[in-house]
């Protein structure tokens, strides 16, 4: 209890102070000149700082500056433009931040905008769960560029995210990439002249369907990498158009997608349980489907984590259609094998793979019926073994032992 | 009343006190004339004639005479003042720290602290204070080796400059503070020194809010900036020309003071959580060295820590001061990752995306980016191909990020907008001196010196590509 001495004691303290105030404001008032720049930057990261759950922050119609990375961290919000082509953050004076948008937040919605020349990646959305991202254009307005920004779109550690009618042009890495995740839709997108058109990393149950992938290094990229918390599984990439994926590898070199061959049209690396189908696949000039190991990266070190798992198994190619391709693969190398093994005028089959099978596994050198690669409904598509461990000493076209069926996987259902 | 009489002619302040007071409850006014009266009543005899009723309202007026003799005639010592909602508009009206009578001001009870080793703010200096809760102590949190705050408590983070010789405010060319001479108090001249920002962290009933304050061009007072803000400004080295003019040697450089969020992007050490904590003032960071005079032995003396946490806190072990060379270069290095990249590199940070733990427990290498491939470092590997190849810091991705302010490549992402060549020094050593080698196949890339990756004309990673050598 305060003893009335000491309220009375308190409030002489509280006035006197009050008092010593008193004069001093005025002075303030007169002089004082705020440090804060209220403009268009200031002002929406004001609204995305102050927003509240429900909230719909609209942008109109507009071309807007900014030099600092906007961000995000209010859960329910939608950040809605006037359309892809009308509302337009532009980064390119960007000073600071790692991302044009970083949101870290859940039921987030971002829906008709454009979000262009990014310093660094351009959407962000880093540990969030239910997840609409529709209608947004990320795009370098310079084209392919090692200095452009990594990631257009970049669902990081998310889970159940829908990707709906984007698009992504000149990332130095991926336009759509989405890693560590669980439960994706990409649909009805467009990436073209990134180094990964799309990519899907670490990732659990993602579904890549009706999109285009167009004039990247590599189309649509399955991935799993070492040193991670999770390992991902189970994607299913169909109805998608890739094609004409021969723009040259504009990545700064070290990075996983550094190593994508020009010409490359749906990559799968280390990652398990991956269906192909009802693609439409043309002019792709190495290959139409990469099969590859962590091995055959430079990553294969002694330090990758031991519990990881770097063998591509139980891959199921069905029912896609194939236009011309592999008849001018990337690098010195591919082309002296495309020449030595086709002709001239020949070309990579469909399908090559680097040959790394785990060993514990196989049974007679070969994947067991379960983890194999199955390719089926094409009868043209023959699978080049190009025996990556014997230091391709003897690559292999190969077509019947790939003969066979996997259970379809279950399409991804999204809870949003 | 002479005294009376004296202090109006000499403080304006007291004269508003006691308008103020004038205007007040009947028993202030009482108050009042017996302070006035006061130099007649200091006598023993004086004191012995009054009743206990009247001993007491004299105590009550000297202190009040104390506090108003400090408090206004002389910079008062003030209270820090705890909101439990509101945000301020002002840092004034936390009463941590002020402007008055020209001169930076503290409340008494809000406690000077610096950390073992510092994060790199672009060679801005930094004033933290911590102000508790009277009575209420910090106890330690033994699974995450961090302490826990009482609600209502408050610390602040003053980042200030001095200003090159001559040259206004206005003109922000800054000069480089001296690695680990913070000013003292008494140094603040505000002619001459540069306030840029104050950040505040507070501890609510519903945890942290970080709270960052802009100061006005008038350096009266900051404002709060939830929007953050940046601010174009220069710097120089001590020493260097401070003429007329930006000197030569001077680099152009975006001070960017954060905004809320990106206070969190820091603060939020536990992604799940997403709690906001403080970073710096944890036991590791605080146990500055038995040598120099130990930071929680002074917080204990003060009463913030009882001697139980105090033991179990040295206990926990102490980061070393990164500029001491007289220690270990390991330690020094990894106590510099852990305060500049810990906070998000970190199995629970927000950085745990890219596999790299740098906090000072961390003890696999791999963890540190030994031979480690990068996962999205999309151009921030500088055309390298692990986040360290021992022994080679050119070729180290680490290194590599360390050294760009390219927003697109840099680390840490926020917080600076040059490169700590000091720091960048410190890891280069680190990584030079470390030995083994990693297992790729080719010759890592180099990138040069100039922070430009060097491409080399084939990529490296893809041995499919260039299975055929």
């Amino acid at each position: 209890m305060i003893t009335s001495r000491n309220s009375v004691f308190g409030l002489v303290i509280l006035l006197s102070l009050a008092g010593c105030a008193d004069q001093e404001v005025p002075a303030v008032l007169d002089e004082s000149v705020s440090a804060v720049e209220v403009d268009f930057e200031t002002q929406l990261q004001l609204q995305l700082l102050e927003a509240k759950p429900g909230d719909v922050i609209d942008i109109p119609a507009g071309t807007y500056a900014l030099y600092r990375g906007l961000s995000l961290s209010v859960d329910g919000v939608t950040i809605r433009g006037a359309g892809m082509d009308k509302t337009i953050l532009s980064f390119k004076e960007q000073v600071s931040g790692a991302e044009g948008l970083l949101v870290t937040a859940n039921d987030f919605t971002i829906e008709d905008l454009a979000i262009e020349d990014a310093k660094g990646d351009a959407l962000k959305i880093n540990e969030s769960k239910n997840v609409i991202i529709r209608r947004v254009r990320t795009e370098w307005t310079n084209g392919p560029d090692t200095a452009n920004g990594a990631y257009g779109i970049y669902p990081v550690q998310t889970e159940n995210t829908l990707i709906d009618e984007v698009v992504a042009i000149g990332a130095s890495d991926a336009g759509i990439y989405v890693g560590q995740s669980k439960n994706v839709v990409v649909r009805n997108s467009r990436a073209e002249y990134n180094v990964a058109g799309i990519e899907i990393e670490n990732t659990f149950d993602a579904d890549v369907f009706d999109n285009v992938a167009i004039n990247n290094t590599g189309g649509i990229l399955v991935f799993n990498m070492p040193n991670l918390s999770q390992e991902g599984a189970r994607t299913r990439i169909f109805r998608n158009l890739v094609h004409n994926n021969n723009t040259d590898n504009f990545a700064a070199p070290g990075g996983a997608v550094a190593g994508v061959p020009a010409g490359s049209g749906i990559v799968i690396n280390s990652n398990d349980e991956v269906e192909i189908f009802e693609n439409d696949l043309a002019a792709n000039d190495t290959a139409h489907i990469i099969i590859s190991s962590v091995f055959s990266t430079n990553y294969s070190s002694r330090e990758t984590a031991s519990a990881f798992d770097p063998y591509p198994e139980t891959l199921y190619i069905h029912d896609n259609r194939y236009e011309g391709g592999g008849t001018s693969p990337d690098t010195l190398e591919l082309k002296a094998l495309k020449l030595a093994m086709f002709g001239l005028t020949g070309s990579f089959p469909n399908v090559i793979w680097d040959g790394f099978l785990n060993p514990e596994k196989a049974v007679d050198g070969k994947l067991p019926p379960a983890l194999n690669f199955c390719i089926a409904g094409e009868p043209g598509t023959q699978l080049l073994n190009v025996d990556g461990p014997a230091g391709y000493a003897n690559p292999e076209l190969e077509q019947s032992q790939y003969q066979c069926r996997h259970e379809p996987l279950p399409p991804v259902q999204l809870s949003i | 009343m002479n005294l009376m009489r004296q202090f109006k002619h000499t403080s304006y302040r007291w004269r508003s006190w006691i308008q103020l007071s004038e205007r007040g409850p009947h028993v202030l006014y009482r108050m009042m004339r017996s302070i006035a009266e006061l130099p007649n009543r200091t006598s023993k005899a004086a004191a012995r004639a009054y009743g206990s009723n009247q001993l007491m309202s004299r105590t009550t007026a000297l202190c009040v005479l104390l506090a108003l003799s400090a408090g206004c005639a002389e910079p008062p010592t003030l209270s820090s003042q705890y909101f439990a909602f509101d945000n301020p508009e002002k840092l004034s009206r936390w009463s941590v720290i002020q402007v008055r009578d020209q001169a930076l001001t503290l409340a008494g009870d809000a406690k000077v602290y610096q950390l073992a080793s510092p994060l790199f703010s672009d060679y801005a200096g930094k004033l933290r204070t911590l102000s508790l809760p009277k009575g209420a102590q910090v106890s330690l949190d033994a699974d995450t080796e961090r302490f826990v705050y009482p609600i209502g408590t408050i610390m602040t983070k003053t980042f200030y400059y001095r200003r090159a010789s001559g040259s206004q405010r206005s003109e922000f060319r800054l000069v480089k503070a001296n690695q680990g001479s913070e000013l003292g108090l008494n140094d603040f001249s505000l002619a001459e020194v540069t306030l840029l920002e104050t950040r505040v962290l507070v501890k609510r009933a519903g945890g942290w809010t970080a709270l960052p304050y802009v100061w006005d061009a008038d350096q009266q007072d900051a404002t709060l900036s939830p929007a953050g803000a940046l601010i174009r400004a220069s710097l120089q080295s001590e020493g260097e020309s401070e003429g007329e003019g930006p000197s030569e040697e001077a680099q152009a450089f975006a001070y960017l003071v954060p905004n809320q969020n990106q206070c969190a992007g820091c603060h939020v050490l536990d992604q799940a959580t997403k709690a906001i904590l403080p970073i710096g003032p944890h036991p590791r960071h605080l146990a500055t060295g038995v040598e120099a005079g130990d930071q929680l032995a002074a917080w204990a003396a003060f009463g913030a820590l009882s001697d139980g946490v105090l033991q179990e806190a040295v206990g926990l072990g102490a980061n070393v001061d990164w500029r001491d060379a007289k220690r270990p270069l390991y330690l020094r290095a990894r106590s510099y990752l852990d305060i500049n990249c810990g906070h998000c590199h970190s199995p629970t940070g927000p950085a745990d995306t890219s596999g790299m733990f740098l906090t000072a427990t961390s003890q696999d290498p791999i963890r540190w980016g030994v031979c480690k491939a990068p996962i999205a470092a999309g151009q921030g590997t500088g055309g390298a191909q692990f986040g360290i190849v021992p022994g080679n810091p050119d070729a180290s991705i680490l290194s590599y990020r360390l050294g760009s302010v390219d927003p697109g490549a840099m680390m840490p992402e926020l917080g600076r907008s040059l490169v700590h060549s000091e720091g960048l020094a410190l890891i280069r050593s680190w990584i030079t001196e470390m030995s083994g080698q990693c297992n790729a196949a080719q010759q890592p890339v180099v990138h040069s010196d100039d922070h430009n990756p060097r491409l080399l004309d084939q990529n490296p990673a893809f041995t499919l590509a260039s299975g055929l050598d």
